[in-house]
């Protein structure tokens, strides 16, 4: 099934009717033949197990705890659901999604109190401490200030109530019914706002994308006409 | 997406965003969370709609400052009209034309008279007591003030030739002088019912960079301690 509310412009998304998920019973009934797989020694099955889920671990652990080290921490928290699994430690195979949420998480809270024991336990700053440096990397850096620039052009087209609007939800992160009570808007008049910012910035965006890539045709077809 | 492994229903993209909000209740954010994990095309929803925030979050805030599109205007201009609203618009638009020549012509005169009279005002030293304890947090002091660095000698009684290092968090010397032994004034007794000791000081002219610091005190030519400094 697709995502339920794609943004298209001048089309309001229907209200999140979820709360999520339908238990879907193929996938469940799939984990519990990964499981009794990997339990038997079929290496197969451990390929399958780190296809499906170390995306998803590197995922939420980069979420977490950011990008150092990433590798390792993947590495350590694969080995421990994959251990588990064959000591025969996960009682309801069904539920493995659930299992590797909650290896990932104590994963992620155990790095974090270690982070603070070592912190709390620093005598001194030692100047030898090497720290990765959270910022971009130039490439990384012209593309998000690209991307800030056609954010900036979406805000200037708006009216000063529409960007009240986004500024409260976005910058001062109200909920969508404190702002549609104090502004009087109505739910759909709100998601109307924010789909059509954002189909608008995905609309400029696509823009510039062509450009470019015209523009690059454009110096190819002159370098080639040049020889 | 592994072989056997598609999803029939995939979390809605409000549900994504009030999960990077973290506005999402335990019981909803435990299923959304396991199929974070095994599904890549919510990953990448997610990751987009985190991008989308940042960025949202930086232009609604620059937005906030200096508000887009809307025509900056003299605040005479404003003015006029309404406190003469009977004159005839080509008069009143001369007479306000003229009025800001005057005007603007009082404030460069008050800006040359002012900037004339100006004299540098020596910025007072900032004290600033170098001791460090196991856990405690960074001595910060602030961005190009001047500093008045007290170091403690430590239990040394000899008349020794004391010194201080300041270099960057790369090694770099940013600074190096002589620290001067300052007996108590006491002499050593009492003082606000604490035991007042002999402290070493040194006056860092002009004062230092933002960044991350460390001050190292040499008696004679051995180094004793290491200090963080972060100026803010």
């Amino acid at each position: 099934m697709a995502r339920s509310s794609k943004s298209t412009p001048g089309v309001a998304p229907p209200p999140p009717s979820d709360p999520y998920i339908d238990p879907d019973s193929e996938v469940y009934a799939g984990f519990v033949d990964l499981v009794a797989r990997i339990r038997s020694g079929q290496t197969e099955g451990i390929t399958e197990l780190y296809e499906i889920f170390v995306t998803g671990i590197r995922f939420y652990l980069c979420r977490q705890l950011g990008a150092q080290e990433l590798e390792d921490k993947v590495h350590d928290t694969f080995l421990t659901v994959l251990q588990a699994i064959q000591r025969g430690e996960v009682r309801e195979p069904e539920r493995l999604m659930g299992f590797v949420r909650t290896v990932v998480r104590r994963h992620v809270a155990a790095h974090i109190e270690k982070m603070m024991t070592v912190r709390r336990d620093q005598t001194g700053l030692d100047p030898n401490i090497r720290v990765a440096d959270p910022h971009d990397n130039p490439e990384e850096k012209a593309a998000r200030h690209q991307r800030l620039t056609l954010i900036r052009q979406v805000l200037a087209e708006l009216d000063e109530k529409d960007r009240e609007v986004l500024k409260r939800f976005y910058l001062y992160e109200q909920s969508q019914e404190q702002i549609c009570e104090e502004m009087e808007l109505t739910e759909t008049q709100f998601r109307l706002l924010k789909s059509r910012a954002k189909a608008r910035f995905g609309e400029l965006g696509k823009k510039k994308l062509a450009n470019k890539q015209n523009a690059n045709i454009a110096m190819r077809i002159s370098a080639s006409s040049a020889h | 997406m592994p072989k056997g492994l598609s999803f029939k229903s995939h979390p809605s993209e409000d549900l994504l965003e009030e999960y990077a909000f973290q506005r999402l209740a335990g019981e909803q954010v435990a299923p959304l969370e396991e199929h974070l994990l095994a599904c890549s095309s919510c990953q990448e929803a997610l990751a987009e709609i985190d991008e989308y925030l940042v960025l949202m979050k930086r232009g609604t805030a620059q937005t906030a400052v200096s508000p887009a599109r809307e025509p900056r205007r003299s605040w005479w201009r404003g003015w006029m009209p309404n406190r003469m609203p009977n004159l005839a618009p080509a008069f009143a638009a001369k007479w306000a034309h003229n009025w800001a020549w005057t005007a603007a012509g009082a404030v460069a005169c008050l800006a040359a008279a002012i900037l004339l009279s100006h004299r540098p005002v020596p910025i007072a030293p900032v004290p600033i007591a170098l001791v460090s304890f196991r856990g405690s947090e960074t001595i910060t002091a602030p961005r190009g003030a001047p500093l008045e660095l007290q170091l403690d000698p430590g239990d040394s009684s000899s008349p020794a030739d004391y010194r201080i290092e300041i270099v960057t968090a790369a090694g770099k010397r940013v600074w190096n002088g002589e620290a001067k032994l300052k007996p108590p004034a006491s002499g050593g007794g009492l003082a606000n019912g604490k035991l007042e000791a002999a402290k070493l000081e040194a006056d860092v002219t002009p004062g230092l960079g933002k960044g991350l610091y460390w001050v190292r005190l040499y008696e004679s030519e051995k180094l004793r301690s290491e200090t963080g400094l972060l100026i803010q």
